[in-house]
């Protein structure tokens, strides 16, 4: 733009075959108007370098113009926040909005920083193909460095399909270990309930035993005593001499025994 | 209470002013001469202090200070604890972009990774950038000089388009997930 608006004065200076002096001013005015051009064109951002600090270049007069405009927009924005505080609540008001536009950044970062690491990846894997077919002194030690990561992914799912294996041995294993751990308890269980059963029955058993057993032991001894009682009474009333004969004053003398005891 | 403020002074033209708050001082002076030393194209004031707020007798004679820098030394509480004190005395403005937290050499054996994370935890509190430096090394420190000429540029205003809030946004500290361990336990 700048450009074709130069190249008209240029063809009229040397057109006009007038005194050097016009062609003199008509020059300058055209470099100046190139110059103009050129600054306008960066106008939008004028980048800095340091070697365009030189004081009278419009560069940098431009740069210190954005600087300048930028300061003042800076400030405006510190007036502006002083004019829309809320001296009520100066929070609570905004939350929602603030929560809101929180997520979005977050989103909006994490998208711009996902696509930079897709296109470095995508950068690397190009310059590495590149390397790779101009068989430079690096393709070597690329190609290399290459089939040992191959190498090692494939020990690594080897690895981790044995370890898969393994795990689900030991599962198994917990799981047998378990269901024999069931199976002791209940046998334990059935154990206790039999062992308990038997022993009420033999205490019971033993109760009746001993009691028929001495019901009938007094039984007998009341039959005892009783008939030893006839025989005595017997003997005293036959007005036998018990004293000579033996086995009468055997009798006799166990009954004094018994009365005595 | 006297309260370091963004917009009390003029801007100089095509000037930015650095300051540089750190406890112990050890680092400062390093850092200074590499920010000074680094290219540009403004012309920078670095002002070194270890402490807020900055002396009043000097109040005069001082320029406006685009970028506030808090040099934590992570291997003591103590100085996080007056960093945070030191908080107080700046201005709202400042925490919108203008202020930074570094840490230096945050990989050694020393570190204790407690203390790491409470001041990343501060940092991502006030919504600042934490930078991790290494300023023992020269191409270390003009790494630390360059991110911090970025900032300084972008709130003193040099930027065109680009407010200090909008790089805020991208660069400050994120809260500190809480770290699992990554210790296999056995179920048995």
């Amino acid at each position: 733009m700048a450009a074709a608006g130069s190249e008209p004065l240029g063809e009229a200076a040397d057109c006009s075959a007038e005194n050097t002096v016009d062609m003199d001013v008509f020059q300058k005015l055209n470099t100046a108007s190139q110059k103009l051009g050129q600054a306008v064109k960066i106008n939008y951002w004028t980048p800095a370098d340091p070697t365009s600090n030189n004081e009278e270049s419009y560069k940098y007069m431009f740069r210190l113009k954005q600087q300048l405009a930028k300061q003042c927009e800076d400030m405006k924005i510190r007036l502006k926040i002083d004019e829309d505080y809320n001296f009520l609540n100066p929070v609570s008001e905004a939350k929602p909005d603030i929560t809101e536009a929180l997520t979005e950044l977050e989103t909006a970062k994490n998208q711009h920083q996902k696509t930079t690491l897709a296109l470095h990846r995508a950068q690397v894997a190009c310059t590495i193909s590149e390397k790779v077919v101009k068989e430079d002194k690096q393709t070597e030690s690329i190609k290399e460095t290459v089939n040992h990561t191959l190498r090692l992914y494939s020990q690594i799912l080897n690895l981790q399909e044995e370890g898969n294996k393994l795990r689900s041995q030991v599962q198994e294993v917990r799981k047998k270990r378990l269901t024999l751990k069931k199976d002791a308890l209940m046998n334990m269980v059935e154990i206790r309930k039999v062992s308990k059963m038997k022993e009420k029955k033999v205490q019971s058993m033993k109760s009746e035993v001993l009691k028929q057993g001495q019901e009938y032991l007094e039984k007998y001894l009341n039959i005892a005593d009783l008939t030893e009682n006839v025989f005595q009474g017997l003997i005293l009333g036959s007005n036998v001499n018990w004293a000579t004969d033996p086995h009468l004053r055997e009798i006799v003398l166990q009954l004094e025994k018994n009365f005595s005891a | 209470m006297s309260v370091l403020n963004m917009f009390h002074k003029h801007p100089e033209l095509n000037t930015a002013s650095i300051l540089l708050v750190e406890t112990e001082r050890q680092h400062q002076d390093k850092l200074a001469e590499a920010i000074l030393a680094a290219q540009r194209s403004f012309n920078v004031n670095v002002h070194l202090a270890d402490s807020l707020p900055l002396p009043t007798r000097n109040e005069a004679n001082r320029p406006r200070i685009d970028l506030v820098v808090f040099i934590v030394n992570h291997f003591s509480s103590r100085s996080l604890e007056l960093t945070k004190s030191y908080l107080q005395h700046l201005d709202v403005m400042y925490f919108l972009g203008r202020l930074c937290f570094l840490v230096n050499d945050a990989r050694s054996a020393k570190s204790d990774p407690d203390k790491l994370h409470a001041v990343r935890e501060m940092a991502a509190k006030y919504s600042s950038p934490l930078l991790f430096t290494e300023l023992q090394t020269e191409q270390g420190l003009a790494t630390a000089a360059d991110r911090l000429l970025v900032f300084t540029k972008v709130s003193a205003g040099f930027v065109p388009g680009v407010s200090s809030l909008f790089l805020n946004t991208l660069t400050s500290c994120s809260h500190p997930m809480e770290s699992s361990s990554n210790t296999l336990v056995d179920t048995d």
